[in-house]
């Protein structure tokens, strides 16, 4: 009886989310953002402001969802990227955040805690009202077109900053191991990036390709954040030097780390 | 930068650095399907090209970008 109120009351505080994140959406869009454009300049401000808006409001949003019992989540292994600010900063330059994608949810938590990623969005997105709006504004990179993506992306990386992306590409499919596509892997090693696994988890599953958002689980859903060793550069020894024998070399250096991050996104237990 | 000069720049590259047979080159060429140059080639390629012209080109420049022809027409946009 009370597992069934729980339940009935969870797909309550489910149909406010989507609502309240809907709403947030188009009005950040339609309405702030325009006025980021106006007010901030120049490009490198306004985006961060655009980030910033987005990112605390995703962390807000975490904390509306878990207070109202919604799901619960724990965040884990952020020592592996340092334990003050400074450091923080220091050991994300060049780095690229790659992580698996079990759910919809999981973008929400992962920059909400890692708030100055450029992240790697879904191309459709730019034509979602929910989105278009702040990912323009924020200067988030579109995996629409690949080799236009990789260049920005190292770009971003070259400067010191850090990109957040999904190399499968889309939500995993439940039940099936991760398929991660090659653009992660070939990012990381064109940019001679450092590459930080993230692994998300949802337990029970939920809110994946195949489920309607008013299925609701029996129990209550708990979203965990884990961020695994960086694996750095140097690691992954990749050539500097132009021509064909060091892009053979970089092609099985990209196999290689999508085999290992591969490994590392796949869940030992069902 | 004229695109015959862009062009030969690019055959130059092609042929040396990624042994592309200088027959294949022409401005319809496709990079995937005819050259066989794949995502970490055409980073490599790009990036050579930025190296020799000294140009400056935006990545959202490459969107859509299928044959050399369209990899010059890029190139000689940034240096106009």
């Amino acid at each position: 009886m009370m597992s069934e109120l729980n339940r009935a009351w969870r797909l309550i505080v489910a149909a406010l989310s989507f609502s309240l994140f809907g709403l947030a959406g188009v009005l950040l869009g339609v309405l702030v953002m325009p006025l980021v454009w106006l007010l901030a300049h120049p490009k490198r401000v306004r985006q961060n402001v655009a980030r910033w808006l987005i990112t605390r409001g995703f962390r807000a949003f975490v904390g509306f969802m878990a207070t109202l019992g919604g799901l619960r989540y724990r965040i884990t292994g952020l020592e592996h990227v340092g334990s003050t600010r400074a450091e923080r900063q220091q050991q994300l330059a060049r780095c690229l955040i790659v992580a698996n994608h079990p759910s919809l949810i999981d973008v929400v938590f992962l920059l909400a805690w890692f708030p100055e990623a450029i992240c790697v969005v879904k191309g459709a997105h730019w034509f979602n009202p929910v989105f278009t709006g702040s990912i323009r504004a924020a200067g988030y990179i579109s995996n629409a077109d690949s080799l236009s993506m990789l260049l920005s992306a190292r770009e971003h990386l070259e400067d010191g900053e850090h990109v957040l992306m999904f190399p499968e590409g889309t939500r995993t499919e439940p039940n099936q191991p991760p398929h991660l596509r090659m653009g992660a892997a070939t990012l990381a090693i064109t940019a001679r990036a450092n590459v930080l696994p993230v692994l998300m988890s949802c337990t029970p599953t939920t809110l994946t390709k195949a489920d309607a958002w008013y299925q609701i689980t029996r129990r209550q859903v708990l979203i965990e954040l884990s961020v695994l060793p960086m694996i750095a550069a140097e690691e992954l020894a990749a050539p500097l030097a132009p021509g064909q024998a060091a892009r053979q070399a970089n092609k099985a250096a990209a196999q290689r780390l999508n085999s290992r991050l591969t490994d590392l996104f796949t869940p030992d237990r069902q | 930068m004229k695109e015959q000069d862009i062009l030969d720049h690019l055959k130059t590259v092609l042929v040396d650095q990624f042994e592309i047979d200088a027959e294949s080159i022409h401005p319809d060429a496709r990079l995937y399907e005819d050259l066989g140059i794949d995502s970490i080639d055409a980073v490599d390629l790009i990036i050579q090209i930025k190296e020799i012209t000294g140009q400056r080109m935006a990545p959202e420049q490459f969107k859509n970008v299928r044959t050399l022809g369209d990899v010059a027409g890029v190139i000689q946009a940034a240096s106009t």
